[in-house]
């Protein structure tokens, strides 16, 4: 129980800590919103009173304080440069990334464990050596890359869908998540390759222990000897693993959206950092921060319920 | 093909075990017999890489099936171990046959409760035994077998559990189906002397008891004779020698055994 809350604890410092630097990073780094704002229009005088109106001259921390402190209530700030409210910017736009994320991540797990385990059985043989050559290629594969000839092969050689033709999730729920697999499917593959042979390897080595030879000498059939004894032990390190890939999984999912024309978080990530919009900013990367984190804090508890020998600790 | 003596449970005939995996074939065991009688105790000793493992392993059904060959036959109620099907091999593991080993650290599953494992035979061969009833039977045997407070161990997990309550938790899984012979492969050799004294007269009381024969394996020519009647003495994957216990301490024949006899430390009290 206290190991939790010291977890809980350190996720939100974690969540302090990045929005802090990315605080920091947009003040160090050339350019301001104002400059952005005014355009061809900027005078000094206009420029220092819009600055002023901004706060942007208040000291860097008591600006950071008040984010915090508005973010806590809920409130995201005002965008500079669409003038309108950062959370109703996002509302239709973060749903559409995270869900593309999970999907990815999803489609990951469902990939790796069937296939680690069967690679496993086929240890050395055929099926084993086809998919961990296989694995190798696709582990070197960027998601925009397989986006590009996925959309080429089932957009334009089968037509199965429409390149660019994004369906809103408002109006076709189940047009929005079929437009999204294959953009999942480019996220997910080279995740799924490194956990295929993570977990397949872990199998392997597990099933060498002393503890599974016990198992055999009980009566136990291979099947059982798999399920309720290796495969317990075997995932620990691929539950690890798919924790830290989902933080890939979403920055992926940036990526990707540019690929599949996918009105995500993509392009307003984009023109705010170039326009040095730092509330829309913080507020997507407090999005993607708090995903990754609650995640961690899920893989934490995870881990903790299926190895026993961690949860004293 | 179960042509054996009223009283004989085991007998092992002509056993030979050949490893492959290196370009020239290796004989590990080689002409190994063995008779086991319906409660006998009977010792194997021999220096470590002499083939007692081997031996033990191919009697339990746990020689990995690729990589090696073997040959002659293993001989259970009439069964011949190494050629019967799978299946049968399964029946007769951890209901007829059990075995402990040497390494207690590492013989337990990590993720498993302690009681789930105890159970484990049962759960596998008695379906027909409820829940409660095995859970009631985990409990008596793990206080027969010297676990202090078994509710709590029931509950723990084996990281928990020193060496020797390791040791006996892998002894009473291995007893919780009444088995007719019980293998224990150098069950004390990591455990330190006191622990090793108490597992060796729990042994003894399981046979006295249960009646269970046991096949006990020491590199310890010492142990041995405290606790079996008969003994093969074991060099190179060969039988050398093979008698009474005390008779073979007394008189050994072989110069081998003559050697470990002379390797037994001298304990001063
Ligand atoms: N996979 C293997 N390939 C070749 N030889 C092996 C293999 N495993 C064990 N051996 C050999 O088998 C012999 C007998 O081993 P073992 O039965 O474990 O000895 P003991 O239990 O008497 O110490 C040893 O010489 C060991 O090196
Ligand atoms: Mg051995």
């Amino acid at each position: 129980m206290r190991g939790i809350l010291r977890k809980l604890a350190g996720a939100v410092l974690t969540l302090l800590a990045v929005t802090l630097l990315v605080f920091l990073a947009f003040r160090l780094i050339p350019g301001d919103p104002v400059t952005a704002l005014l355009g061809t229009e900027i005078t000094p005088e206009r420029a220092a009173q819009l600055r002023a109106e901004m706060g942007l001259d208040d000291p860097l921390l008591v600006q950071y304080g008040r984010w915090v402190i508005h973010a806590l209530g809920g409130d995201l700030g005002t965008s500079y440069s669409y003038s309108m409210p950062v959370s109703s910017m996002l509302a239709g736009k973060l749903p559409i990334t995270l869900t593309m994320s999970l999907m990815a991540f999803v489609l990951s797990i469902a990939l790796a464990i069937p296939l680690g385990i069967l690679a496993a059985k086929h240890e050395g043989r055929i099926f084993d050596r086809v998919l961990l050559a296989l694995c190798q290629v696709i582990m070197a594969i960027p998601p925009f890359f397989s986006g590009i000839l996925l959309t080429y092969i089932f957009g334009i050689v089968l037509r199965w869908f429409t390149p660019g033709g994004f369906i809103s999730y408002e109006r076709d729920m189940v047009g929005f998540l079929r437009y999204l697999i294959l953009p999942a499917v480019a996220i997910a593959l080279p995740k799924a390759a490194m956990a295929a042979k993570l977990l397949r390897d872990s199998v392997i080595e597990e099933a060498g222990k002393d503890y599974v030879r016990t198992a055999y000498s009980r009566g136990n059939a291979t099947m059982e000897v798999m399920y309720r004894h290796v495969l317990r032990n075997a995932i620990l390190p691929v539950v690890t693993f798919l924790g830290m890939a989902l933080a890939d999984m979403v920055a992926g999912s940036i990526v990707v959206e540019q690929v599949f024309g996918i009105p995500g978080i993509s392009r307003i990530l984009l023109t705010s950092i170039s326009n040095r919009d730092y509330p829309v900013v913080e507020a997507i990367i407090l999005g993607i921060a708090g995903l990754v984190v609650v995640a961690n804090l899920l893989v934490d508890l995870l881990y903790r319920l299926l190895d026993p020998r961690l949860r004293e600790a | 093909m179960g042509e054996m003596r009223d009283d004989l449970i085991l007998r092992v005939e002509d056993l030979t075990i050949e490893f492959h995996d290196h370009d020239r074939p290796e004989c590990v065991v080689e002409g190994f017999n063995l008779e086991l009688a319906r409660g006998e105790i009977v010792g194997i000793v021999g220096e470590s890489g002499s083939g007692k493992s081997m031996s033990a392993l191919a009697i339990a059904g746990l020689l990995k099936r690729h990589a090696m060959t073997r040959s002659g036959r293993i001989l259970f109620q009439g069964v011949d171990l190494l050629t019967c099907s799978r299946s049968q091999l399964r029946s007769y593991q951890g209901d007829e046959i059990s075995i402990v080993f040497q390494e207690p650290q590492t013989s337990l599953n990590p993720v498993h409760r302690i009681g789930e494992q105890v159970e484990e035979s049962l759960r596998i061969h008695h379906p027909e035994v409820t829940a409660q009833e095995r859970r009631e039977r985990a409990l008596k045997l793990m206080e027969q077998v010297g676990l202090r407070e078994p509710e709590r161990v029931y509950r723990s997990y084996p990281h928990e559990l020193s060496g020797g309550m390791r040791q006996r938790v892998m002894i009473a899984a291995a007893m919780i189906g009444s088995p007719q012979i019980l293998i224990a492969d150098e069950p004390t050799t990591a455990l330190d002397v006191t622990v090793q004294a108490q597992i060796i007269e729990l042994l003894r009381n399981i046979n006295r008891r249960e009646g269970t024969a046991i096949l006990f394996i020491s590199h310890d020519l010492s142990l041995v004779r405290s606790l079996a009647g008969r003994v093969l003495v074991m060099q190179d994957g060969h039988v050398v020698e093979e008698g009474a216990s005390e008779e073979v301490f007394a008189h050994p024949r072989h110069p081998y055994t003559k050697r470990l006899i002379a390797a037994i430390p001298v304990v001063e009290l």
